[in-house]
């Protein structure tokens, strides 16, 4: 009767202090989603996949069990990520990068953050695998951070992924006080006239995609799943034959691999691998690569301003980090607020576009000078 | 720690400039495409400037 009992209770009887912590945690994550608006759809499905995984002897994760497998499948072999890229790749238009190459610069200098937080973190004394997985916060993009961690540092990948997506969030906070610190009321007065063209050929558009793929799959070869997945779905948004797969890229597909992603990503937060110090450290320098990922795009855009006769707002450089389009609608919306007639969206927002492919570059070259100077 | 410091500085050394390169060459791209293939010189009519 007793051991019936006992097993009955099982589940009671294990319950620790960590289980209570990691459940605090997946509440606060769906509060903040449901509540606040932060990332729902992904915020969700975490939440919920830390509460399942941190119930005492969970049937949830184990040998051959649900979330286990979707870790082992989706992730670790990096698809859930590269999936999502397609749709991201069916969500961009590329044109305002074609009609103004220029502001890829921009977005370049967004990804400065990416190699100073790599250096932080090694000072830090994080393995060079995990100092590179955390540098890639830089970029404020998840799934760069989800498929480079995939690579090679899977043990931190729960909180990798939870810092990418809550600082994303947190852009319209993390993003003002750098800027404001960073420039003159003058500057972030400074107005743009956005002429809108020339048009893009549908030919330039079709051909843009392509080219990207075989210039960066040929310097860095490991990451054309990354590159070409994204170009394939720009490709099928651009080729005007392919509506429905277009379509389904930019919704059932991306929204299904979210999903799996989320749950996966909140199944691996169990109490023994996500409540450590380390986790701390994860967060504090995703934080830092934030501010530095904003901070460079700014300092290159006044440094852009000195060498042009047209002066640019320096604050559309912050908007060269990934975070599409929270980072550029926060910029035009600071430059509405300190002039009532400057009206920045356009110009923002090409800039994080570039941002946006910037960043999956980034991810592409530590790859590849990774594997040139550590040979992994 | 002076070891992972050390190829940190290196991955920062030598992953900085190559990334602003690319980026340039990507640059380069889109000028090229824009040029070669304007903006009316097609025929299909597709789904122009869409």
């Amino acid at each position: 009767m007793s051991a019936t009992l006992e097993g009955l209770l099982a589940g009671i009887i294990e319950l620790n202090w960590r289980h209570g912590a990691m459940w605090a945690i997946g509440f606060t994550l769906i509060y903040l989603a449901v509540r606040k608006g932060y990332e729902p759809l992904l915020l969700i499905p975490i939440g919920f996949g830390a509460i399942m995984a941190n119930i005492p002897l969970s049937g949830a994760i184990g040998e051959a069990v649900p979330l286990t497998l979707l870790l082992r499948v989706g992730v670790w072999t990096e698809l859930f990520p590269i999936l999502i890229f397609v749709g991201v790749g069916a969500m961009c238009d590329f044109s305002p990068l074609l009609r103004n190459p220029e502001v890829m610069l921009l977005g370049a200098a967004g990804q400065i953050g990416i190699f100073l937080t790599i250096i932080a973190a090694s000072l830090l004394r994080f393995p060079l695998t995990q100092a590179v997985a955390i540098g890639i916060l830089g970029t404020a993009d998840g799934p760069t951070t989800i498929y480079v961690a995939s690579l090679y540092a899977p043990e931190i990948l729960a909180p990798l992924a939870l810092a990418a997506y809550s600082y994303m969030a947190l852009t319209p906070l993390i993003m003002p006080p750098v800027i404001r610190l960073l420039t003159t009321p003058d500057e972030r007065r400074i107005r743009m006239v956005y002429s809108g063209s020339p048009e893009v050929s549908r030919t330039a558009r079709l051909l843009f995609p392509l080219c990207v793929m075989m210039v960066a799959g040929l310097i860095a070869p490991v990451a054309v799943p990354l590159v070409g997945f994204l170009m394939l779905g720009n490709f099928l948004r651009e080729c005007g034959v392919a509506e429905r797969l277009s379509h389904s890229a930019q919704n059932e597909l991306i929204n299904v691999v979210t999903l799996l992603l989320g749950l996966t990503i909140g199944g691996s937060m169990t109490g023994e691998t996500f409540l450590r110090w380390s986790t701390l450290g994860v967060m504090a320098l995703g934080l830092a690569a934030m501010v530095l990922a904003t901070a460079g795009g700014i300092v290159i855009a006044k440094l852009l301003n000195a060498l042009r006769r047209e002066k640019i707002n320096p604050m559309i450089g912050a908007a060269g980090i990934s975070a599409f389009p929270m980072a550029g609608r926060v910029v035009a919306k600071m430059a509405f607020a300190e002039d009532r007639q400057n009206y920045l969206l356009m110009h923002a927002v090409a800039v994080n576009i570039s941002g946006q492919l910037c960043s999956i570059v980034a991810g592409v070259v530590v790859i590849a000078v990774i594997k040139a100077i550590v040979g992994f | 720690m002076a070891d992972t410091l050390g190829k940190a500085l290196q991955i920062a050394a030598v992953g900085l400039p190559v990334m602003i390169g690319v980026i340039g060459l990507f640059i380069l791209v889109a000028r090229a495409l824009v040029v070669l293939f304007p903006h009316g010189g097609e025929t299909n009519g597709g789904n122009e400037g869409s």
